[in-house]
């Protein structure tokens, strides 16, 4: 069954003391260490201890026998800690057994934090992010303190929820002032010291963001080939804002970099894009902008929606099918009422358009299809111009 | 090396759990037994031998070596207060369930004390996520092995007076030696996960109904 007693390692009649405990130090350092052998019966050598760092054997001339129970070790020049939990310098006796231990905790002090930034989704609670100072890594755990206070009511306060949006961050949950600046700033401390990061001041309306628009959906229109319909949802959180929301699109075709943005779409949830090119995927994202007597500076986090999406009409973009548009709504709208065509509509309009693009490309085929000779005599296929 | 009292001021946390609220017994009028309570107390010690395999392999890295290598076996010196699963076979076979069932409780009421004081500062966030998700799984199967208790009649165990563990200040603990002292803790716990699977699959087959019995009711319904 296995389950015998194991009795192998228990040794209390060996014990020794390595000195220092759990030492600090700067990396490129030297360490001056001994272990004392106290044994039973007395008298026990330090004859044949030796040293090992981090599971591997030091090389005897790094050791030397300080007097009859105590071996010395000289290291230099120290490289940071392998290990955020130190280093482990550990005395063996001649069998191999364990008789002492140390951490050694080389490394950096911190560099003064930088780069914070916060941002509010509700007005109610904060969340603030910032870049650690080190150039390189410090090899000491170091702790950071996000700290705020209002700005001419003197108390500090400290953040407690770490790690919300990765590992330098802090979420500051509720009770916190409007209309009135807070202080903000970062304290980062290791065993070799603490640096402060700048203060960073700003009023909590002044960093109030949405989160993107949720559901939102791309859509063809009807039989039209160049336009698309997007539409969203109102953010939730809007309803409890002192500010308007005002919508901002952009988008772009999938092999480009280049976005086109929309910024007026005022506060409809929906809008077409015209003027896009038939057969070409396109990425559309839309966010959600606070604007108002409270408003904030701070601009929302853009909102994907899947490939294939639109856009709304951009401004100025092509020029036809803006006042176009208007100008035959207004066209209807009179022909209905002088002209009994009641069944007039744009949405007949649109039908109409979708034949005529249709039938376009159509014509285009036929007439290009067999007719470019080339100088060769062999024929060429020639696609259809975009519409 | 001397001793250090880590694991006594670590205890005074222990005392709460001492005073878990007793489960009511099951309602046995018509109820299948203990028997589902045994086999689900069974499958969570797989459970969290499993996902003690990940979290120590994690934590022993984050000690560094020699604490990771394979065979490391350091001297075990401020652990002695820690409940240790091995035992005799002779010994263990002769447990009555009573017993066997209230050691396996009061070595994870004190396992899960210690490991919620396994207080490294320096450890990852991540770490002590992984650390306190396995605390809540280990007072999961606390309250499994409460639940065998209470539906075989037998009451959970309550520390005697002067027995409970207090917390006594002590010569501060070195850093080498609470690493020795976390070793051995994950050590013994998976132990312990071992020998309870063990004690509970023993437990399973005892409350298996008898062969002849299910023959005899096959009979009766004329098949």
């Amino acid at each position: 069954m296995g389950l015998e007693s194991n009795q192998g390692t228990e040794r209390e009649e060996d014990t020794a003391v390595i000195s220092p405990q759990d030492p600090t130090l700067l990396i490129g350092s030297s360490l001056l260490a001994t272990c004392s052998v106290h044994g039973d019966p007395p008298g026990a050598t330090a004859e044949g201890l030796y040293w090992t760092l981090n599971g591997r054997r030091l090389p005897p001339e790094l050791s030397r026998v300080l007097n009859a129970s105590t071996l010395a070790l000289a290291l230099a020049n120290l490289n940071g800690s392998r290990q955020q939990s130190g280093d482990n310098l550990v005395c063996h006796a001649r069998d191999g057994s364990i008789l002492a231990g140390s951490c050694l905790y080389v490394g950096l002090p911190p560099e003064k934090p930088v780069n914070i930034s916060c941002w509010s989704k509700n007005m109610k609670d904060l969340t603030c992010r910032w870049t650690p100072g080190a150039h390189g890594e410090t090899f000491l755990h170091t702790n950071y303190s996000l700290k705020y206070k209002l700005r001419w009511y003197g108390q500090d306060n400290t953040c407690e929820e770490y790690h919300t949006v990765g590992p330098h961050s802090c979420h500051i949950p509720k009770d916190l002032a409007l209309f009135t600046p807070y202080e903000i700033w970062v304290e980062a401390t290791n065993r070799l010291g603490s640096a402060r990061s700048d203060v960073l001041t700003l009023d909590i309306l002044d960093v109030v963001t949405t989160d993107p628009p949720p559901d939102v959906h791309v859509s063809r229109v009807g039989g039209l080939e160049d336009q698309l319909s997007v539409r969203w949802v109102s953010p939730p959180a809007l309803k409890d804002f002192l500010f308007q929301a005002k919508y901002q699109i952009r988008y772009r075709v999938e092999d480009s970099v280049d976005w086109k943005v929309v910024d007026d779409v005022s506060n409809q949830t929906s809008c077409r894009l015209a003027g896009l090119k038939p057969g070409t995927v396109y990425f559309v994202q839309v966010r959600c902008n606070p604007f108002g007597i409270y408003g904030s500076k701070k601009a929302g986090i853009w909102k994907r929606s899947g490939p294939g999406g639109g856009a709304c009409e951009p401004r100025g973009g092509e020029p036809s099918s803006g006042p176009v548009r208007r100008e035959l709504k207004q066209f209807l709208g009179w022909l209905k009422k002088h002209a009994y065509c009641s069944n007039l509509s744009f949405r007949l309009y649109d039908q109409w358009r979708a034949w005529m693009q249709k039938s376009h490309k159509t014509r285009n085929q036929h007439r290009t299809r067999g007719s470019c000779p080339r100088a060769d005599g062999a024929r060429r296929e020639v696609l259809p111009d975009k519409l | 090396m001397p001793t250090g009292d880590s694991w006594g001021m670590l205890a005074c946390l222990c005392t709460v759990l001492w005073h878990l609220p007793a489960v009511p017994a099951l309602n046995r009028t018509g109820d299948p037994g203990p028997g589902p309570s045994i086999q689900k107390t069974y499958d969570l010690t797989r459970y969290l031998e499993h996902q003690l395999r990940s979290l120590a392999g994690t934590y022993l890295n984050y000690l560094g070596p020699p604490f990771n290598e394979p065979d490391f076996n350091p001297p075990r010196l401020g652990a002695e207060t820690l409940p240790r699963a091995t035992v005799n076979l002779e010994v263990w076979q002769s447990l009555n369930d009573k017993l066997r069932l209230t050691q396996n409780y009061e070595a994870y009421s004190h396992l899960l004390c210690y490991l919620r004081g396994l207080n490294r500062q320096a450890a990852t966030a991540e770490l002590r996520r992984s650390l306190a998700h396995f605390c809540t799984s280990l007072q999961g199967l606390l309250g499994s092995i409460a639940g065998v208790m209470a539906a075989l009649g037998y009451p959970l165990p309550q520390p005697l007076p002067g027995t409970e563990p207090t917390w006594t200040p002590g010569p501060a603990h070195s850093d080498f030696l609470q690493k020795m002292d976390d070793f051995w803790l994950l050590k013994e716990l998976q132990t312990w996960l071992w020998r309870s699977a063990k004690d509970f699959n023993r437990l399973k087959k005892k409350m298996q109904p008898p062969a002849a019995a299910v023959t005899l009711h096959l009979g009766a319904r004329g098949f």
